[in-house]
C-alpha cells in the first residue's frame, strides 16, 4: 500500500543526499583553491610591503610593483588598507592615494558595478580609505540609483563628506532614512565651511540631522556656533532642547547662565542632569545650593552629574564630605561617598 | 488493533513532514538572509563604530556560581573587549567555593559602600566591591539565590542603559558588543534586544579568554554539538529573527535594553529558562503596549562557550533545557493562538510547543513502532521505513545542511578536514544522537510528570589555558 510512498521518498532521499555530496564536493575545492590563493597572497604580500612602503614614506614611483593579476591587485589592496589604518599623516596619505587610483581604480569601477553588494560594500569602504577621490561619479550613480541599499547609500554619503563636496548637503536633506548617529558619523567629517552649510540648512533638515548637528557642535567644542546653540535652547523643546543643552555643556562656554538656572527644576530628568553638568562647568559658587539640592533628586543620573560638578569646585571635597557624614537622604550620603572615592577613572 | 497502527502511522508521518516543511521554509529565509552578507568585510565597516562617543554604554553582568576555574579569565576576556563605555559587574550568587575570594586578590577589590536601588526583589546583598586596578569592574556578593536572582541583583545595582548577561564560561570575541549593539543603535531604539549567535569553545586554542584558533574537539559528543548548535543558530534563530518570531536570546549572549527588561519584571526566579521565559516576557509587554519594538538576532559567531563533553553532564544539561521550556511554555500558555499577540501567538508559540516540546514524545514513539514493526511486519513495515527514512531527512539532512551553509557563508573552521568531519558525523545524527537526546528529553518531561524540578549540578573544567 506503501511502497510507491516509500519509494519516491527513498529516491527524493537519496537525490537530497547526492546533492548535498555534490555541494560538499565543490565547498571543499572552493577551500582549498582559498587557502591555495591565500597562501599566495601572504606571499605577495610580503615581498611588496618594503617596496609598498618606501614609496609611501618617501621614495620615488615604484615600477617593481606590475598589478596585472588580480591575485596582486588584493594584496596591495590588503597593503595599502593596512598602512591606511596605521598613517595618519596627510603627506603619506596623498602618496598612497595616488598609488591606489593607479593600480586599483580600474578594479574598483568595475567592483562597483558588481551585481554583489557585499562586493560593492566592501570597495566603497576601500575607496573611503584610500580617499580616491577619481571614484566620484561612480559613487553618485550608486547614491543616485534607486535599487541601491541603505547601507551602501550611508557609506557613499561618509565619502562624500570626506571629500568635503558641496552637493553632500543636498543628498543628506533627501536621506530620510539615515539614523542620528548616521548623520553624526557622516557631518563629523566635514570641515567647517561645508559644516557651516548643514547649520545654514538647519531648520529644513530632517530632525535626526538636527540632532546630529547639535550633537557635532558638541564634540568638536566649536565655539563659533554658541549663540546659535542658545537660540535653538530657547527656541526648542523635548530631544532637540536636550541635545543644543548637552552641546552647551560639551562646548563649556556659557554666556547668559541665569537662563539655565529653571532647568534645575525641570520635569524632565535629562534637562536636571544637564544643568547639573553646566553649573559644574561654570563653577560660580552660587550655583552650589542646587548642585546640593540635585545631590538629592529621585534620578541616578542627576544625582551623579551633581556630585561630580560638586567636586570640581575648591570646596567641593568639603560639601560632599559634610553630605556623605551628616545628610539625612541615603542616596544622596551614598553618591557623596562614591564621588569622594572614585579615584581614577 | 490494526487501525490504530496505521492511524499512528499516518499521524507520525504527517507530523514529520509538517515539521520538515516548516523548517524547509526557515532554511530558506536563513539561506537567503546569509546570502546577502556573504564575504562583507565587516571589521572595516565596524571600525567607525569602535570610535563614536555616542553609542549608548553597556553593563556586563556576569553572575558567578562556583566558578572559581574559569571566573578570572572570563573576567580578563570581558575587560578586553572593544567598546567605548561599559562597566562589568559580577555577581557571586552566594558560591561555597573561593570564586570570591579569588576575584577579590586577583582584581585587588575593595568593598564600596553604596545604596542599591531595589527595583527588583532579591536575596540579601552581602557587599560591594570596586577593583582599585579597574574602576569599571564591580563584583556583588550576596546569598544563593539562583542565577535569576543574581541576575536581578545585578540589574539593580548596573548604571547602563543597556545590559547584557553572560555565563562564567564564555569567552567573547573582542568586537562582539560592536556587532549585537549596531542593530540597537541602527535602529534608534526600536531593537530592544539583540542577540549573537554562540559557537563551541571545546576544541579551540583559548589562552587568557582570548580565542587562537578555532579548532574542532574530537570528542564525537562535542562535534555532534557543535553540529547542533550551527544548525539551531544558523538555521532556526536567522530564520524567526528576520520576521521578530525570535523566542530564545541566546543563554550566553544577548543585550537587552534595561528598562524594558525592568518594566517586564526582571528575571523570573525557580526557572530553568530564565533567558526564554524573559524574551517571552519582553514579546508579550511589546504587544501588550502595542509598541513597535523588536527583537533581533546576529548571525555573526560572538560568543564562545563550552559544552559537556560526557554523556553524564550532556545528560542531565538536556534533561534540565526539557524542564526550563515547559516552564516557560506553560507560565505563557495563554500566549498560544491567541489573537492579541499575532504572529508570535500563531507562529513561535506552537512551534515551541509542537516542535520543540512534544517533538521527542512523537520521534520517541517513531522509534517504538520502528521496534515494534519489526514483529509485525506488512504495513507496519511500510511505516516503519517511511519514518525513518523521513527522519534521516529531519535529521541528517538539515544538519548536513546547515553544516554546508556554515561553510558556505560565515566559514570560521580554517582546515578542510573540519568540514568533512563536520558533514560525516552530521550524516549519522539520526543513528544516535538524536535518539539519544530525545530520550534524554523524555526524561526532562518525566520529571515534569513526577513534579521533580531538581536539576543537579553541572561540572565545569575552565575554557582557557
Amino acid at each position: 500500500m506503501l511502497i510507491n510512498e516509500i519509494v519516491v521518498l527513498g529516491i527524493a532521499t537519496l537525490i537530497l543526499l547526492a546533492l548535498l555530496l555534490i555541494l560538499l564536493i565543490y565547498l571543499i575545492i572552493r577551500k582549498a583553491l582559498e587557502i591555495k590563493n591565500r597562501k599566495q597572497l601572504d606571499q605577495l604580500k610580503e615581498e611588496y610591503q618594503p617596496i609598498l612602503f618606501s614609496y609611501i614614506s618617501s621614495g620615488p614611483l615604484t615600477r617593481k610593483i606590475q598589478t596585472d593579476t588580480l591575485a596582486k591587485k588584493k594584496a596591495v589592496e590588503e597593503l595599502l588598507g593596512r598602512f591606511s589604518d596605521l598613517l595618519e599623516e596627510k603627506q603619506m596619505n596623498e602618496r598612497l592615494t595616488a598609488f591606489a587610483e593607479q593600480h586599483l581604480g580600474k578594479l574598483y569601477q568595475k567592483q562597483l558595478r558588481s551585481r554583489s553588494w557585499s562586493i560593492r560594500m566592501n570597495t566603497l569602504s576601500y575607496i573611503d580609505g584610500f580617499q580616491m577621490k577619481s571614484m566620484l561619479p561612480y559613487i553618485i550613480k550608486i547614491l543616485e540609483k534607486a535599487s541601491s541599499s541603505d547601507e551602501e547609500k550611508i557609506l557613499c554619503l561618509r565619502i562624500l563628506a570626506s571629500f568635503q563636496e558641496s552637493q553632500l548637503v543636498d543628498y543628506l536633506n533627501q536621506a530620510a532614512f539615515l539614523s542620528d548617529s548616521d548623520y553624526r558619523n557622516i557631518l563629523i567629517r566635514l570641515d567647517k565651511k561645508r559644516f557651516d552649510l548643514c547649520v545654514l540648512n538647519y531648520h529644513k533638515s530632517h530632525e535626526n540631522m538636527k540632532y546630529a548637528i547639535l550633537d557635532v557642535i558638541g564634540i568638536k567644542k566649536e565655539l563659533d556656533y554658541t549663540s546659535f546653540l542658545n537660540h535653538i535652547f530657547q527656541s526648542s523643546n523635548g530631544e532637540e532642547r536636550i541635545r543644543s543643552l548637552k552641546a552647551i555643556a560639551n562646548v563649556g562656554y556659557i554666556k547668559e547662565p541665569e537662563k539655565i538656572l529653571p532647568l534645575a527644576e525641570s520635569d524632565r530628568w535629562e534637562e536636571r542632569m544637564i544643568a547639573a553638568r553646566i553649573f559644574g562647568i561654570i563653577k560660580d559658587p552660587h550655583f552650589i545650593p542646587l548642585l546640593v539640592s540635585l545631590i538629592h533628586d529621585q534620578n541616578w543620573w542627576v544625582r551623579s552629574e551633581a556630585g561630580a560638578s560638586l567636586l570640581s569646585f575648591p570646596s567641593g571635597r568639603d560639601i560632599l564630605q559634610d553630605i556623605s557624614k551628616h545628610d539625612e537622604d541615603r542616596f544622596a550620603r551614598d553618591m557623596a561617598w562614591q564621588w569622594l572615592h572614585k579615584g581614577v577613572i | 488493533m490494526s487501525i490504530i497502527g496505521t492511524l499512528l502511522g499516518w499521524f507520525l508521518v504527517i507530523y514529520m513532514v509538517l515539521v520538515i516543511g516548516f523548517y524547509t521554509v526557515i532554511l530558506f529565509i536563513a539561506i537567503l538572509q546569509l546570502r546577502r552578507k556573504y564575504h562583507l568585510d565587516a571589521k572595516k565597516l565596524h571600525k567607525d563604530l569602535a570610535n563614536e562617543v555616542y553609542v549608548k554604554p553597556i553593563s556586563i553582568l556576569v553572575p558567578a556560581y562556583n566558578e572559581e576555574a574559569g571566573i578570572i579569565q572570563s573576567v580578563r576576556s570581558l575587560l578586553s573587549i572593544q567598546y567605548p563605555v561599559f562597566e562589568v559587574v559580577v555577581i557571586n550568587d552566594g558560591s561555597k567555593d573561593a570564586t570570591l575570594d579569588k576575584m577579590i586578590e586577583h582584581y585587588e577589590m575593595k568593598p564600596v559602600e553604596k545604596v542599591i536601588r531595589k527595583t527588583l526583589n532579591t536575596a540579601e546583598v552581602k557587599g560591594i566591591y570596586q577593583s582599585e586596578l579597574l574602576p569599571h569592574l564591580y563584583l556583588i556578593d550576596k546569598e544563593n539565590g539562583g542565577k535569576a536572582d543574581a541576575l536581578n541583583a545585578g540589574l539593580n545595582f548596573s548604571n547602563y542603559p543597556y545590559f547584557c548577561s553572560l555565563d562564567g564560561d564564555s569567552i567573547l570575541e573582542s568586537d562582539a558588543f560592536i556587532k549585537v549593539m549596531k542593530p540597537i543603535l541602527d535602529s534608534n531604539g526600536e531593537v530592544i534586544a539583540s542577540g549573537g549567535s554562540i559557537r563551541i569553545a571545546n576544541g579551540c586554542e583559548i589562552r587568557n579568554g582570548n580565542i587562537l584558533k578555532i579548532g574542532l574537539s574530537d570528542k564525537p559528543l562535542v562535534i555532534m554539538q557543535t553540529i547542533e548548535y550551527l544548525r539551531a543558530f544558523l538555521m532556526g534563530r536567522i530564520g524567526l529573527s528576520r520576521h521578530n518570531l525570535l523566542l530564545i536570546v541566546s543563554g550566553a549572549f544577548g543585550v537587552f535594553s534595561k528598562q524594558w527588561v525592568l518594566d517586564a519584571g526582571g528575571y523570573k526566579k525557580d526557572t530553568v529558562g530564565e533567558d526564554m521565559e524573559l524574551v517571552v516576557r519582553l514579546h508579550r509587554l511589546i504587544k501588550e503596549k502595542k509598541a513597535k519594538k523588536k527583537i533581533v538576532y546576529v548571525p555573526d559567531p560572538v560568543c564562545w562557550t563550552e559544552v559537556p563533553e560526557e554523556a553524564t553532564y550532556l545528560r542531565r544539561q538536556r534533561r534540565r533545557w526539557h524542564q526550563g521550556l515547559f516552564e516557560s511554555l506553560s507560565a505563557h500558555r495563554n500566549l498560544l493562538f491567541n489573537p492579541k499577540y499575532g504572529s508570535i501567538g500563531f507562529v513561535s508559540i506552537p512551534y515551541f510547543w509542537i516542535i520543540e516540546f512534544f517533538g521527542p514524545i512523537i520521534e520517541f514513539s517513531g522509534y517504538i513502532y520502528i521496534i515494534f514493526s519489526l514483529f509485525f511486519g506488512g504495513i507496519y513495515l511500510e511505516f516503519a521505513i517511511l519514518i525513518f527514512l523521513l527522519s534521516c531527512l529531519y535529521g541528517s539532512v538539515f544538519s548536513m545542511a546547515a553544516v554546508l551553509l556554515e561553510e558556505w557563508s560565515l566559514r570560521k573552521y580554517p582546515k578542510v578536514s573540519d568540514i568533512i568531519k563536520l558533514f560525516f558525523y552530521s550524516l549519522t545524527e539520526t543513528l544516535w544522537f538524536r535518539p539519544l537526546t530525545v530520550l534524554w528529553r523524555m526524561e526532562g518531561i518525566w520529571n515534569i510528570i513526577r513534579g521533580n524540578s531538581s536539576w543537579g549540578e553541572m561540572k565545569r573544567k575552565g575554557v582557557s589555558q
